[in-house]
């Protein structure tokens, strides 16, 4: 069950009239007294430091079935969706206009913008290769990657399920999402692939076989897909 | 594109040293101290608990206990450093009553709501620690049992570290079933063994009670 912020609270109804709330004392509203924060769009928020992304990584591999990844991705698409149920009704609220028909780069700009806000980094969609099926998007400063360091292989398992989530959400249509280059692999920025299920497993594969995220780009423009 | 706030708009400190601030260039949060924070919306901890209970069950609280532990071993670590970086203090020369106070401040300004100290119980090896408005509380799913296990993980490794013992929290009272706040026993391994099994059928005066004997 998704809960949907309280519309009627005041900070909420000056959000109706503004459309760039993202600097950080537009966004948040702390209140000392019940030390609590609530953002531009009404929802509660916990501040945490890196270390609380290591410890869940920690507690996750703690269970020792090496299901830890698995389980950040489940974590992420979760919250995608849900995310995504809000999104739909808060953007046609406060745009007056069906996300379906709306532009989808200032569509998913609006979508990704709080997301800075709350300090998840930036991020660059390309949706060039939408016909063919797939889109990348890459993610600049990622608070799980920088926190983890460089360990040689993907780490953000977390956004790749956020993506998974919110896309299948908003499109109605089942799709994946991997990281394909990330910033824990030595790389400037991590960038991830969203699409149909198979298109993402044979990106895993090549992935597994040493391809960079450039070559798995261009394989998929191929249309290299194993059938 | 930076912005500051602070906790305490009348507090002198807070407004000529910022404790939080933005950046949005970089997608960035981080606090006065340069440790970098990321802000957990109530659909993300919605999620933590909902798929995690689907995935792995009861199991799902022990790995967020130990998620809190690992933050809080970090979380002492970094209180160690602010209060050596701006008052020249080692946190084992702070009394009680400034420690809270330093503790009050910095969970006020992340939104982990209110905490405060119950020192009742001391001299029989206890400390009950209670938190209003937790933020996990706040999102956990209806159930049976306390669910603020992040801040239980986090409490045991803090001051565990703080006294040099083994200390073991149980959470004895929940938001999320009803309580006025959310209470925390804290204590030695072996003497809170028995208070997690108390927790099901005794109330949080019994169960100390119980453990005090």
């Amino acid at each position: 069950m998704v809960s949907i912020p309280d519309h009627s609270n005041p900070h909420q109804r000056k959000s109706l009239k503004k459309h760039h709330p993202y600097g950080f004392q537009d966004f948040f509203e702390g209140d000392p007294e019940q030390g609590t924060i609530v953002d531009w769009h009404g929802s509660r928020n916990v501040l945490v430091t890196e270390d609380f992304i290591i410890g869940l990584m920690e507690g996750l591999e703690g269970l020792g079935d090496g299901s830890a990844t698995l389980l950040m991705y489940s974590i992420g698409c979760e919250w995608g969706q849900r995310d995504a149920q809000v999104f739909e009704q808060r953007f046609e609220q406060e745009f007056d206009r069906d996300v379906r028909q709306t532009n989808l780069l200032f569509l998913l700009e609006t979508w990704w913008w709080p997301f800075t806000s709350q300090g998840w980094g930036r991020w660059e969609v390309d949706i060039a290769d939408r016909q063919q099926g797939f889109l990348s998007i890459n993610i600049f400063d990622s608070v799980v990657a920088r926190t983890m360091g460089t360990v040689g292989k993907p780490v953000c398992f977390l956004y790749a399920g956020l993506f998974a989530g919110f896309f299948t959400e908003l499109t109605k249509r089942q799709l994946s999402c991997i990281e394909i280059q990330c910033h824990s692999m030595g790389a400037a920025h991590c960038t991830f692939l969203l699409g149909a299920p198979d298109r993402i497993s044979a990106a895993a594969s090549w992935l597994r076989q040493g391809a960079t995220a450039e070559e798995i780009l261009q394989r998929l423009r191929r249309e290299e897909i194993p059938r | 594109m930076t912005n500051r706030i602070s906790p305490d708009p009348d507090s002198a400190a807070a407004n000529t040293q910022p404790y939080i601030q933005g950046d949005l260039d970089l997608g960035w949060l981080e606090n006065h101290w340069g440790d970098r924070l990321v802000a957990l919306p109530e659909l993300l901890v919605q999620s933590m608990y909902s798929a995690l209970g689907r995935e792995i069950g009861t199991a799902a609280g022990v790995v967020l206990f130990n998620c809190g532990r690992w933050w809080g071993q970090s979380l002492y670590t970094q209180v160690c450093q602010r209060l050596a970086s701006s008052t020249q203090t080692a946190i084992a020369d702070l009394s009680i009553v400034e420690l809270l106070l330093f503790l009050q401040q910095d969970w006020v300004a992340h939104g982990w709501g209110r905490l405060d100290l119950d020192q009742t119980y001391q001299p029989q090896g206890f400390l009950v620690v209670k938190i209003w408005n937790s933020p996990f509380a706040n999102q956990a799913p209806a159930g049976s049992f306390p669910v603020c296990y992040v801040e239980a993980g986090l409490l045991s490794s803090f001051f565990s570290q703080l006294t040099g013992q083994e200390l073991h929290c149980v959470q004895t009272t929940c938001e999320s079933l009803g309580a006025d706040c959310n209470r925390f026993i804290l204590g030695s391994v072996k003497r809170l063994q028995s208070a997690e099994t108390m927790v099901m059928h005794l109330d949080h005066d019994a169960i100390l009670q119980q453990l005090c004997r």
